[in-house]
């Protein structure tokens, strides 16, 4: 199982899934998932209005998604702790599509899981609907997209997002701090092209025009995992030129890190420098938990 | 023919069980890196035009491979389905198989162009 983390919601989904689609943000967004054939999973949410009844909600949202006379085979399940207003519809004839529809007691999000079944199978009651998560926003909240994963403090919201085959980046800011996270896999062939400090300089090189970096790049440790890993720092400052942009951070601490547990390269980079460490140290997470 | 595009019309289903082979017998020179160089005789042109090039007989080209490449390239053997070779390259490598899909893919196709493999693509009215 794989475990994904984005926009506060947690689920596990078998590992030959992926998402390839992620859209919007934590009030209201979409995520699609699929494996190498077809799509298999959508997981779709919104911020419900002051007024609106979760239970209309449900039924409206399990309408679209199933049609009318679908809609009277649906499932309506006990409110609990963690979902209330919650339907679930079983297509009894595959394929089809089985669909769950709830609203979350902790954050009032309204969330839909549509699985494309192809044939008779749980996958969707028996397999992710138990996973699936809201996170508390006060506490530290964990993202895991693809194979990068990471903790960041409470209140981070994602600002930006690259996620290439081999080379994935979030972007998570609040109002004062930034932290990068990028990935690139593998870190060996990556290696063999460029030594860590070219690639450090590399990342460093799309900032250019606003920062300087000040000083050589110096040798670090970091504790990743528990585990310490080396690579090299360097710290940027804000371009005299550019004093009026009080928008970008006066400096900024680049690590470039070579996890040889994972064969990944990895670069953090944050206008705090303890932030930049925390954030690093948890790098990597959800790949600890994966099983298969 | 005229309307008649080059650009491949399998669907995706089609690409993942389609089975690549070598069209070329190419002679391979493994790095210590764990790439190669993949040596490919020249095409015969034609008795004029290798006259007027010069080109010489046994002439070779050469393309460099990582070890990711080589893995795929070794995999090319009209036996493994592209499918397989994805399976494969994510397991050995630790990636994602939507990670390791999208260059693969990429990376046949390119080999594709070149002329260096074919794909054999299974009969749909098979089995």
């Amino acid at each position: 199982m794989a475990v994904f983390a984005w926009q506060g919601w947690r689920l596990e989904t078998p590992s030959r899934w992926s998402p390839v689609k992620l859209d919007g943000d934590r009030d209201e967004g979409y995520a699609l998932f699929a494996d190498l054939h077809r799509p298999r999973l959508g997981l779709r949410w919104k911020k419900l209005g002051k007024r609106t009844r979760g239970d209309d909600w449900a039924r409206l949202a399990m309408r679209n998604e199933v049609g009318s006379l679908a809609l009277d085979e649906a499932k309506r399940l006990p409110d609990g702790d963690r979902w209330h207003s919650a339907m679930l519809f079983i297509d009894p004839e595959p394929p089809g599509r089985d669909v769950w529809v709830g609203v979350s007691a902790r954050s009032g999000r309204a969330v839909q899981l549509i699985h494309h079944a192809h044939r008779r199978e749980r996958l969707l009651a028996e397999v992710v609907l138990p996973t699936l998560e809201d996170l508390p926003t006060d506490e530290p909240m964990p993202w895991s997209v693809f194979e990068l994963s990471c903790v960041v403090p409470p209140g981070m919201e994602l600002t930006g997002k690259k996620l290439l085959a081999g080379d994935l980046m979030l972007l998570l800011t609040d109002k004062k701090r930034q932290v990068r996270v990028r990935q690139v896999a593998v870190a060996q062939l990556a290696l063999q092209r460029l030594p860590l400090g070219k690639w450090l300089d590399q990342q460093l090189r799309e900032r250019r025009k606003h920062y300087r970096p000040l000083g050589p790049p110096e040798p670090v440790e970091l504790s990743i995992r528990g585990k310490p890993v080396a690579g090299l720092a360097r710290c940027t400052r804000r371009r005299r030129r550019f004093f009026f942009q009080r928008w970008l951070a006066p400096r900024i601490v680049s690590y470039a890190l070579h996890d040889a547990e994972r064969d990944r390269l990895v670069f953090v980079e944050s206008n705090d420098r303890e932030l930049a460490e925390a954030v690093a140290a948890t790098v990597g997470w959800a790949a600890a938990g994966t099983r298969e | 023919m005229a309307g008649d595009k080059t650009k491949s019309r399998l669907t995706l289903q089609e690409q993942l069980a389609a089975r690549p082979l070598p069209l070329v017998e190419a002679e391979i020179v493994k790095r210590d890196d764990g790439g190669a160089k993949l040596k490919v005789p020249m095409k015969n042109t034609g008795r004029w035009s290798s006259w007027l090039f010069r080109v010489p007989d046994g002439a070779t080209k050469t393309f460099e491979l990582d070890a990711l490449g080589l893995m795929v390239w070794e995999l090319c053997d009209g036996k493994t389905s592209v499918q397989q070779i994805i399976r494969k390259l994510a397991k050995r490598y630790q990636l994602n198989l939507r990670e390791a899909q999208v260059p693969t893919l990429t990376f046949l196709r390119m080999l594709t162009k070149k002329g260096l493999i074919g794909m054999s693509v299974p009969d749909k009215h098979q089995a």
